[in-house]
């Protein structure tokens, strides 16, 4: 039995066809089938090339794993899949997580967007200083200095 | 080049809700879009891996993590500058996490110990008029309520020398957590006049959640000259049910006071607030509960530990 496919474009014409139950993680994408884009490319002009095979690549990934435990993962399949999670996730650059996570969020991949905010929220921001993370993140200091004294002040808490 | 660059700019452009939501947004997301494309054409002329200055997460990235972190990080994140202020101290966000945290995650803990009993509050009672003053601590150890009790307490005020007839006597109630002084709550703070016949209420309980409480005060006197005076919270909903208030309803009290955020982060800096701040989205269910429990210290014991883990839980991740 031959699956059915879904051709999908990025916003700078790079075209990926995927298995109908890759593409189907996304929520955003059944929507845009049933406006008249069926058997047609579907284009997703907030999303580029780079991006969208990152997203191909995770979606695959779940829905292997998905298909090979007949519904139930066994916790062993859950454990290899969070392995790969993180490691999917280590290996890209800032650039690539921030647009990966609006793309998730764009394409609504709830496992996904979850990722890669728990990603950011976890790696760049949580347990650092307020220097790390503009540092980390490279974020202009926009405060004045009373600014910046009266927001450590409010939030004193979290400093001590 | 060119070309790269106009598809970043219209991936990095904000949804016309966001932009409905929040003008300021929008300001702060325009120079962000061109810090961003000009930083991202950059990456395509060098090795995008050799890169050391990554391009700042945008508002559409900032604007979702808020609720990926943990209170302590949002406080250290609102300080980096003033759009993540804007971003992670934002009422709803706060509201938000109070609510609706880690919902899914909560079946995994374990309750955590009880860690609060009426005995770790203690309460101060200050009378003044004019020059005169006097001030009595009530420790919450020697409190008892039973299941139906309004919260009420009783000061001895006969070494205070202000007699019936003074005009603005004023009278002060806080709470406060253990001794450490840190964590004290004003619970009312009115002025009236002394009257051997009638004591009287303040209005100023009045919280969020439109229940009509008021603390009833209630002078008594040795002749002329004030002997005790107490207080005591009640619901005005109706005087036929005065009484019908239960004392954990003062808890509540003390926290839908406050801004959500100062809840919890009072919640990591104490204890008490730990769990308490749950109560805030729990009125209902105080109100509607109808099997009474002995006693105050044996409510909080049957029935805070699942929403003390529940909080302990913001804590641990």
């Amino acid at each position: 039995m031959s699956k059915k496919n879904i051709v999908l474009k990025s916003s700078n014409g790079i075209i990926f066809e995927v298995e109908e139950a890759v593409a189907l993680q996304s929520e955003t994408i059944p929507y845009m089938i049933e406006d008249d884009c069926a058997n047609d490319t579907i284009p997703l002009a907030n999303v580029t090339g780079d991006i969208l095979a990152l997203v191909i690549e995770y979606c695959k990934k779940h829905v292997v794993v998905a298909d090979g435990d007949g519904g139930g993962s066994s916790s062993s399949s859950q454990e290899d899949l969070k392995n790969w999670d993180a490691q999917f996730m280590n290996d890209l650059d800032q650039s690539k997580i921030f647009n990966l996570l609006l793309a998730a969020d764009f394409l609504n991949i709830k496992t996904l967007f979850d990722l890669t905010c728990q990603f950011v929220a976890d790696t760049m921001i949580k347990g650092k200083s307020v220097e790390e993370v503009r540092r980390t993140l490279n974020i202009e200091k926009d405060y004045t200095s009373e600014e910046e004294a009266k927001a450590r002040q409010e939030n004193e808490w979290a400093f001590k | 080049m060119s070309l790269s660059a106009s598809n970043v700019v219209a991936r990095m452009l904000p949804s016309p809700a966001a932009m409905k939501q929040n003008p300021l947004k929008r300001k702060r997301e325009d120079k962000i879009t061109q810090d961003k494309a000009v930083s991202v054409a950059m990456h395509k002329e060098d090795d995008e891996r050799e890169h050391t200055e990554p391009p700042p997460p945008s508002w559409g990235v900032l604007d979702v993590l808020g609720n990926y972190m943990e209170p302590k990080t949002l406080c250290v994140a609102s300080c980096v500058s003033t759009a993540w202020l804007r971003c992670f101290s934002s009422e709803d966000l706060w509201k938000y996490i109070m609510m609706a945290r880690d919902a899914k995650r909560r079946r995994k803990d374990k309750p955590a110990e009880l860690k609060i009993s009426l005995s770790d509050l203690s309460f101060i009672v200050h009378v003044s008029a004019g020059t005169k003053e006097t001030s009595v601590l009530i420790k919450g150890e020697d409190l008892e309520f039973g299941p139906n009790d309004k919260f009420h307490i009783e000061v001895d005020l006969s070494n205070s020398g202000i007699t019936a007839g003074e005009k603005d006597v004023r009278l002060t109630c806080q709470v406060v957590y253990k001794s450490t002084w840190e964590n004290f709550f004003t619970l009312a703070d009115t002025t009236g006049s002394l009257n051997t016949s009638y004591g009287w209420f303040t209005d100023e309980l009045k919280d969020k959640d439109n229940r009509k409480l008021v603390g009833d005060v209630k002078p008594s006197f040795n002749g002329d000259v004030l002997n005790k005076n107490g207080f005591a919270i009640v619901d005005s909903d109706g005087w036929g049910s005065l009484f019908k208030l239960y004392s954990i309803h003062l808890l509540v009290k003390i926290l839908s006071f406050l801004p959500s955020k100062t809840v919890v982060s009072t919640s990591i800096l104490s204890e008490i607030w730990e769990f308490l701040w749950m109560w805030l989205s729990k009125l209902e269910y105080i109100n509607d509960f109808s099997s009474p429990k002995p006693s105050l210290r044996d409510f909080i014991k049957n029935n805070l530990p699942l929403l003390n883990h529940f909080s302990l839980r913001m804590l641990n991740c």
